[in-house]
């Protein structure tokens, strides 16, 4: 023992040996506070933590400075679930002793799994937030919350002891029976647990005294054991099954299994299956529809196109038949071939007759076209004489038709010959072809305006 | 039979680690009875 003064080591005098003071008051109740740590640890070492935990509280309260009691109660709150409680007694131990101190060692131990100590602070926080549920009168909350709590925390007094007491208020006295019985197991003395207890004995026996009472037929109760369970009971849970009782329900159960799955398979699995049939039918069909429309689109193609080849080729049958026929251009040509054999015989007015009718334009090439123009500009001048020497002898003969014909031809040669335009109109009008005899006025009027011609010519156009 | 409100109100919170810091300060301040019992002779001296 030291002086609570100096500190130094006290002998069995009722003064400090070094600074005097008077140390008989003190050594009472440092006395006083071991022998309540004392009964605290008997308590302790046969788990009857409530008790061991008020002598703890005692032994404090008469001598903070008594590490021993500190450490105990400290350990003894962590054993009963509150472990912030344990973490403050071990703090303020070490506070006190600093040096050779278990609490060093136990905070080391808490705080080597971080991940377990914030589960129990968690279930610590939670408990707190169920006890206010339960007291604003919110009984389901709170006893979903504290069932996570105990699993979480199995060795969570606290949280036992109010899930118990909401159990009771619910009356399904076996939970909490159980959970009682778990606090027991932790706080073989724990006041509240067994005070507990004792009222539900009291309200089962009350119960079944009133059933007793009554007419019913008497209600099994089941015996449930009041004492704690150790730690090789084995809790089973409770089930609903039972095995039937003779052969003749086994039989109709199997034959309504039967039953049920022949419905099943009847109304589930087969519509499904034609159902994936069908499913599969419409889609090759629509494959097929599918196939077939492009087979038509490809088809109306190929038909338009032959259409196409057969016009290219009617066309250019046609084309081949004109080149290959005394038609066309080819006529033309075979016009000039025959214009330049006569005029190569010196016959310059079959030559020009030959030329007459040729559309110069419509001829297929430029060779063809030069010698066009070397036979009419040779031959024209020397026929256009000619067919209107003829034309006169036939205009006196009275010959118009053959009159008309050799001056139309020797227009044709020289179209400046304005007599030649005049004694046409002039047979026509004999031959009473009015239009062709208005034709050739219509050119005497148009291309000879000084003609003596003009006025009568002008005057037929007009009248006629 | 237990009144179970007059028992709920027994049950207290318990103390949050966020709290200890306080806890443990005001038990220096809190003396025990062989620190009144030093003060009492020491005043009647």
């Amino acid at each position: 023992m030291k002086c609570f003064k100096c500190g130094s080591v006290l002998s069995a005098n009722d003064t400090c040996d070094r600074c005097g003071a008077d140390v008989s008051v003190y050594k009472k109740t440092a006395r006083l506070s071991s022998c309540y740590y004392n009964r605290g640890l008997e308590k302790a070492q046969v788990r009857d933590l409530t008790g061991a935990i008020q002598d703890l509280k005692i032994s404090l309260m008469i001598n903070k400075y008594n590490i021993q009691a500190r450490n105990l109660l400290g350990l003894i709150y962590c054993e009963m679930g509150d472990v912030v409680d344990a973490l403050s007694q071990w703090v303020i131990s070490k506070n006190f002793a600093k040096n050779d101190n278990v609490a060093d060692s136990y905070i080391r131990q808490v705080q080597a799994n971080q991940t377990k100590f914030e589960a129990v602070t968690n279930s610590i926080k939670k408990y707190n937030i169920s006890l206010q549920y339960a007291k604003e009168g919110n009984t389901d909350m709170a006893i979903i919350q504290l069932k996570k709590i105990t699993a979480a925390n199995p060795h969570f007094v606290r949280a036992y002891q109010l899930l118990a007491l909401l159990y009771i208020k619910d009356e399904e006295y076996q939970r909490a029976k159980r959970l009682l019985n778990a606090v027991l197991r932790i706080d073989h003395s724990n006041t509240i647990a067994q005070r507990y207890l004792t009222a539900i004995g009291e309200e089962i026996n009350l119960k079944n005294s009133d059933v007793t009472n009554s007419f019913l037929p008497k209600k099994k109760e089941k015996e449930v054991s009041s004492t704690p369970l150790n730690g090789n009971d084995v809790i089973l849970p409770r089930t609903s099954y039972k095995e039937p009782s003779n052969g003749a329900i086994t039989i109709v159960n199997v034959l309504l299994g039967v039953v049920i799955g022949a419905a099943l398979v009847w109304f589930l699995i087969i519509p499904a299956r034609y159902e994936g049939l069908t499913a599969d039918y419409n889609r090759q069909i629509a494959d097929y529809s599918e196939q077939l429309s492009s087979g038509n689109v490809e088809l109306n193609d190929l038909t338009r196109q032959l259409e196409q080849v057969n016009t290219e080729k009617e066309a250019l049958k046609t084309q081949l038949e004109q080149v290959n026929s005394t038609e066309g251009s080819n006529k033309y040509l075979i016009a000039v071939i025959e214009s330049a054999g006569a005029y190569i015989a010196n016959d310059s007015v079959t030559a020009a007759e030959k030329l007459l009718d040729i559309d110069v334009s419509a001829l297929p090439s430029d060779t063809a076209k030069t010698l066009y123009n070397t036979i009419a500009s040779a031959a024209m001048p020397v026929a256009a004489n000619s067919f209107y020497s003829a034309g006169m002898q036939d205009y006196y003969k009275s010959a118009f038709d053959t009159a008309a014909k050799n001056f139309s031809k020797a227009y044709k040669c020289n179209s400046n010959n304005v007599n030649a335009a005049y004694y046409a109109a002039k047979c026509y009008v004999a031959l009473t072809q009015t239009d062709n005899a208005k034709k050739y006025y219509q050119y005497i009027v148009d291309d000879f305006p000084t003609s003596s011609y003009y006025r009568e010519a002008s005057d037929y156009v007009a009248s006629h | 039979m237990i009144d179970f409100d007059t028992e709920l109100q027994k049950f207290q919170p318990c103390l949050e680690i966020e709290d200890t810091e306080d806890t443990i300060y005001s038990n220096n301040d809190v003396p025990d009875i062989t620190e009144l019992i030093n003060m009492i002779i020491g005043a009647k001296e």
